[in-house]
């Protein structure tokens, strides 16, 4: 009796190869990130969606005082949108587009803020889509908030727990981080020309278990953008302040001129006033001799 | 008497106008309507104010400069008020064609205030150094207002009321060329109170 030359691998070898396999690719997994994500919405994107457009060259901007701003998110042009809706929603985008609008409101010679439904922009709309709701809406200036959002998990070396099943719903081996900008781009529409902009960042790291990591990630994504967006009306309030000693010390960097139409008013400034009423002082107490 | 009427039509008549703000439309510096034969406005413009603060800040400094004038040159504010008033509406429309509406006594209170530092410093002593603080102190306000972009950026009360600093250069310049031109100047005021008090002081040594 001959015994069989190729005989068919046992039960055993079968487990023993399988539990291998799956041991490298466990191993495998700790060194690579588990899962990545990206949100974005952009203004190049917007404002230069094709390459071969040719770049539209800016002027020097003429400001005709006072000044109507509109403020918009720029459209994104992926499906990136659908997560910033889900984890910024409605109610704290107008919040943010509220606090945006205070902070021009504050401006002297901004006159009207309009808010601007994402709908009214197209993706990759660009300047003549400004140049539309200049037309439309009597915008001159626009304000335009992006974002930009990235994601990603790292299981770490004491993710070999998974191993036994309960491992993943218990320790939280799992390295979340959630990177967030938001930035409000200013443009002056005629002129084409970016007026300056303001960002806010956001960062986030936790951990947590394989089995709440999709949930916890929802929830970091939405701190992340809240605090990308205080961090954003923290900015716009110091970089309004420069914007405006820019265009008294740089006279060059903006013409300034009234808006055809205006109301004008003489006033008396304060200093001046008080000064006339302090030699009015010295001169009632110092009488002619 | 002369000084509560300074405080008569640059205080009370502004407060009351601003107390009546449905004769604004009528009486508002408006170029459509000058231009279409309503004249009066070329003076009534400069009564109507935009806001409490734009009213309180000329109120109080052309009741305080104007009552001073007064006690040096008796009828000299009446004068220059109505010469200068229509003068500075016109210039305006001349020289700021963007210009739409118009409002603010500032423009004829720098003229008074050029006015009352010509007046004190025609005379001596310490009245001719604070005339002297007064030109220069004037001359800081229109050189701030020329500064590029300064009064356009400057803060106003209603954003859509933009500081225009045209009538202030135009009531200062009327003031100085009515005040130095010509030998015997528009301006100029037949008595002023110095000469009055020499004149006082010399008639009763002469009944000592």
């Amino acid at each position: 009796m001959e015994s069989d030359p190729s005989p068919t691998p046992t039960p055993r070898v079968i487990a023993i190869t399988a539990l291998l396999v799956l041991l490298i690719v466990a191993l495998t997994g700790c060194a690579m990130p588990s899962h990545s994500s990206h949100q974005s919405s952009s203004v190049v994107q917007f404002l230069y969606p094709t390459d071969d457009r040719p770049l539209v060259a800016p002027q020097i901007p003429t400001l005709r005082l006072p000044l109507t701003v509109g403020l918009a998110f720029a459209p994104s042009a992926g499906h990136g949108a659908r997560g910033f809706n889900q984890n910024f929603p409605e109610a704290r985008q107008q919040e943010l587009l509220e606090d945006v609008a205070a902070q021009f409101r504050s401006l002297a010679f901004v006159d009207n803020i309009q808010v601007i439904p994402t709908t009214y922009l197209r993706p990759g709309g660009g300047f003549e889509n400004l140049d539309q709701l200049k037309s439309l809406m009597g915008v001159d200036v626009i304000a335009l908030i992006a974002y930009d959002q990235a994601q990603s998990s790292i299981d770490d070396e004491a993710s070999i727990i998974y191993w036994t099943i309960i491992g993943s719903y218990i320790f939280p081996t799992r390295k979340n981080e959630t990177h967030t900008l938001m930035e409000a781009v200013v443009y002056d529409i005629s002129s084409r020309s970016l007026l300056f902009r303001a960002p806010g960042v956001s960062s986030v790291r936790d951990r947590n278990t394989l089995m709440g990591s999709a949930d916890e990630l929802s929830k970091d994504s939405a701190h992340s953008f809240i605090a990308a967006a205080d961090d954003l009306s923290t900015n716009l309030k110091t970089e309004l302040d420069r914007f405006q000693v820019r265009l008294r010390e740089e006279p060059e960097s903006a013409h300034i001129e009234h808006r055809p139409g205006y109301t004008g008013a003489g006033s008396i400034e304060g200093w001046f006033g008080a000064g006339l009423l302090l030699l009015g002082l010295a001169r009632w107490i110092r009488p002619t001799a | 008497m002369m000084r509560q009427f300074s405080v008569f039509i640059f205080g009370i008549l502004s407060i009351l106008l601003a107390a009546l703000p449905h004769y604004h439309n009528a009486l508002l510096f408006d170029r459509t309507a000058i231009l279409g034969g309503q004249f009066w406005r070329l003076w009534t413009g400069h009564w109507i104010h935009f806001s409490p603060s734009h009213l309180l800040w000329n109120v109080v400094a052309l009741s305080f400069t104007g009552a001073w004038l007064e006690a040096r040159q008796p009828g000299l504010l009446l004068r220059y008020t109505a010469v200068a008033a229509p003068a500075i509406s016109v210039g305006l429309l001349v020289l700021e064609p963007h210009l739409i509406t118009y409002g603010g006594l500032s423009g004829l209170g720098t003229g008074m205030v050029a006015l009352l530092g010509i007046t004190l410093c025609r005379s001596r002593g310490f009245d001719r150094t604070i005339g002297v603080s007064t030109l220069v102190l004037l001359t800081a306000k229109l050189l701030h207002d020329l500064i590029p972009g300064t009064a356009l950026l400057s803060r106003f009360d209603l954003p859509a009321v933009q500081a225009s600093t045209t009538a202030h250069l135009l009531g200062t310049l009327l003031a100085v060329i009515g005040n130095l031109a010509g030998p015997k100047p528009f301006f100029a005021g037949r008595i002023s109170e110095d000469q009055f008090d020499k004149s006082r002081n010399l008639r009763s040594r002469h009944q000592l």
